[in-house]
């Protein structure tokens, strides 16, 4: 078995020396009954608390995907590792699941900065990359497109553009405003907002930013509110999006609001209680609560609720879809499963379940189509206006 | 027991005082040399983590330990280090002079931060260092064309002599190699006039200056200094990553160099790099304990803060000289087995505050 590994890692690194195009055809992390999937979370970071939807979905769909006789008889050996939502800490944990744990795939691993800082070493290695929980055209960007990354999660600046597009018009918009956090996220924003603006022969009102870890928008609102806006593109996650919504209700303003795909969240409705009322959203995925009619989502919850004890919330309930599409892919990989394989495999393979609006493939190795819809909170939870486009 | 019989007087301040510790440190060396050879890849590339860390560590103490100033915004020298590195090879400056060109800017960028260090210290430094720290992470935000943004830049794999120094092995020896100066430079700074400066200006500022050292030059020489050394960290560090964000140098990482720095041992070489081991193998160590933790507990997030916290509050608690206070102790223990008194490092009355530091 060391020999055997051995070898692997000198043609390994014979073929990276000579040129990726003639890499032989890698199966690392898989043996006669096991493929060993690598998956790095932000444990004990800034967004750890939200850490375990993502790992207890994953896992679930494993757990099931092993119960009904694993992948071609092979079982999937999960291997978790914590990146502290640093760049050097994912290096590290990237580096062991590469080296030490040989895996074959890295799959739903969370954050921007670490999924950036470890892609090279992932896709350099021969290690295929599928849904990291990162803005996805940064990501092919930084792989240098490279044919073993498969991304997922929507992008916010087309999807933004996109909805922009339709409901300016259909709302009769004149003096759209922006209210967008300073970073990586806040840009995808912008690069949304802007083009979508230009389409329509518009400009930006105002525009206002925030710090991450702000609480207090009155000033945001405020200049919104004095340039006479009347939509607010809130580029705002959970908490932002709620504090946005409070300071419009505590002016008492009649002003609609929309924000981007981040806050279009179960939880937002939940938080924001009468404040995030009339509250519009753009959604990239369908949302399922407790009550829903969906025989699907209905099983995922309760197998859910049953292992783990909590209600599923929807980022558990896409690292299960993105799971499920993986799983997919591997079988299609057939019983001779490399990296070849796989990617031949994951190219023709479709995706469609109970969170995805459309039927989607991959498209240069994003999966398209991006559909959105629009939503509202309406009595606490998030109602369809415009149904996906 | 040991007793020295020196015949001259520079025996009195040699690095390495006796045979054995020739022999010792010898051994350490041509271990760390030859480890790449046995060691997996997976270890080999963590050592080299921690070679940049342990740097990293020194240019801190270098500042901290030596001349008792305060930082809270170190994570943005090593920002400054790996940004200029990264920019200035991608402007086809060869690694070998880029390493130093980046090390330089930081010393600038920590000579701008020590001005004020004349005015202010302690609480109401860090606090000046925390600012500069922030006002470092927005640029970086914001300076696109040179620093990529927030969506960061590529860092092109090193090369000297035509040699690639991308594979871990390799980039091992360059972190060992550029670890070792740094601790030798620092070692030898600490026994000339200028580190007898730095310590004085430590203990007390008064004595200091009566006694003709320019103590505001000496802390912001110390800033520069120490900006410099971690600027070097951050070159190699920016190799480590791969691709910078600038969430990559952020409170958390100058909170782990001043908690290296703490539970190493404040004043001491040996401390630094003894703190930068400990606190960058924690994850590992803490990933070991989780497979031996019932699943309820071990499945829990945020398992790494709390043994964090828990190492440095029994540290500060129980041996406040940290681990090279620990060691020398331990040490003494051997060296004195059978007559070793209990009471030997028992603290002395002190008169003066600062020697509280020594």
């Amino acid at each position: 078995m060391t020999m055997n590994r051995r070898q692997m890692l000198a043609t390994g690194a014979a073929a990276l020396a000579m040129g990726s195009g003639l890499r032989a055809a890698r199966a690392a992390g898989v043996s006669a009954d096991a493929i060993n999937i690598g998956m790095h979370l932000d444990l004990s970071g800034p967004t750890a608390s939200s850490m375990p939807m993502l790992r207890n979905a994953t896992e679930l769909a494993f757990g099931q995907a092993n119960a009904a006789g694993g992948v071609h008889g092979r079982q999937i050996n999960m291997i978790v590792e914590d990146n502290a939502g640093q760049p050097q800490q994912a290096v590290r944990a990237v580096q062991k699941l590469i080296r030490s744990d040989e895996v074959f795939a890295l799959h739903n691993s969370f954050g921007s900065g670490p999924n950036a800082a470890t892609m090279g070493l992932a896709t350099g290695a021969g290690v295929v990359v599928f849904a990291p929980w990162a803005a996805s055209a940064v990501m092919h960007q930084v792989s240098g497109n490279s044919p073993l990354l498969f991304t997922t999660v929507q992008n916010y600046n087309t999807t933004t553009q996109r909805a922009l597009e339709r409901v300016i018009p259909e709302w009769g918009v004149e003096r759209p405003g922006v209210i967008y956090m300073e970073g990586p996220y806040g840009d995808l924003i912008r690069a949304g907002v802007n083009p979508a603006l230009e389409s329509l022969g518009m400009s930006t009102a105002e525009e206002a930013a925030y710090r991450p870890g702000e609480i207090d928008f009155s000033s945001q609102v405020a200049r919104m509110r004095a340039a006479g806006v009347d939509l607010i593109i809130a580029g705002t996650i959970i908490r932002e999006t709620v504090a946005v919504m409070a300071e419009v209700k505590k002016l008492d303003w009649d002003v609609k609001v929309l924000c981007a795909i981040p806050g279009r969240s179960t939880m937002v409705a939940q938080l924001g209680g009468a404040d995030t009322e009339g509250l519009y959203g753009i959604g990239g995925w369908q949302l399922h609560g407790a009550e829903t009619s969906n025989a699907e989502a209905q099983a995922f919850i309760s197998a859910y609720q049953e292992a783990y004890g909590t209600m599923p919330d929807e980022n558990a309930a896409n690292a299960y879809s993105y799971t499920n599409w993986f799983l997919s892919a591997l079988r299609g990989a057939g019983e001779d499963l490399t990296s070849d394989s796989f990617v031949a495999a994951a190219r023709a393979s479709g995706h469609n379940d109970f969170t995805t609006y459309t039927e989607q493939t991959f498209v240069d190795n994003h999966a398209m189509p991006e559909m959105v819809s629009i939503d509202r909170v309406v009595d606490g939870t998030w109602e369809q206006q415009i149904a996906p486009f | 027991m040991r007793f020295d019989y020196h015949t001259r007087y520079r025996q009195g301040f040699a690095l390495l005082r006796h045979r054995s510790d020739w022999l010792s440190y010898g051994l350490l060396a041509a271990a760390l040399l030859a480890l790449p050879m046995l060691a997996s890849t997976y270890l080999v590339g963590e050592l080299g983590y921690v070679f940049i860390l342990c740097i990293a560590s020194m240019g801190l103490m270098a500042l901290t330990g030596f001349t008792g100033q305060v930082s809270l915004g170190h994570a943005s020298f090593v920002a400054i280090g790996a940004y200029a590195h990264a920019w200035l090879m991608a402007q086809g400056v060869p690694f070998a002079a880029s390493l130093p060109l980046a090390a330089l800017i930081s010393a600038a960028a920590g000579l701008v931060v020590g001005i004020p260090a004349i005015r202010v210290s302690g609480l109401y430094l860090a606090m000046v260092t925390l600012a500069f720290a922030i006002v470092v992470e927005q640029i970086i935000g914001m300076w696109r064309g040179v620093t990529g943004g927030y969506m960061g830049m590529m860092v092109e794999t090193p090369q000297l002599l035509g040699l690639s120094l991308g594979s871990p092995r390799v980039f091992y020896y360059v972190c060992l190699f550029v670890a070792a100066l740094v601790l030798l430079a620092l070692a030898n700074l600490m026994r000339s006039g200028i580190g007898r400066a730095f310590t004085g200006v430590r203990d007390s500022e008064a004595a200091a200056y009566a006694l003709g050292i320019e103590v505001n030059r000496v802390k912001v020489g110390a800033f520069g200094l120490s900006a410099g050394i971690t600027g070097l960290a951050g070159g190699l560090m920016a190799h480590h990553i791969g691709y910078l964000t600038p969430d990559a140098f952020t409170l958390l990482l100058s909170l782990d160099l001043v908690l290296m720095v703490v539970i190493g041992g404040i004043g001491s070489l040996r401390g630094a790099i003894l703190g930068a081991v400990l606190i960058s193998l924690l994850p590992n160590a803490v990933a070991a304990l989780k497979s031996l933790l019932p699943a309820a507990m071990a499945r829990q997030t945020g398992l790494e803060i709390f043994v964090a916290g828990l190492v440095l509050a029994l540290f500060v608690l129980f041996e406040p000289t940290g681990l090279n206070g620990r060691w020398l102790k331990l040490r003494a223990l051997i060296e004195s087995f059978p007559l070793y008194r209990r009471d030997m490092f028992r603290r002395q009355k002190t008169y003066m505050k600062s020697e509280r530091n020594r």
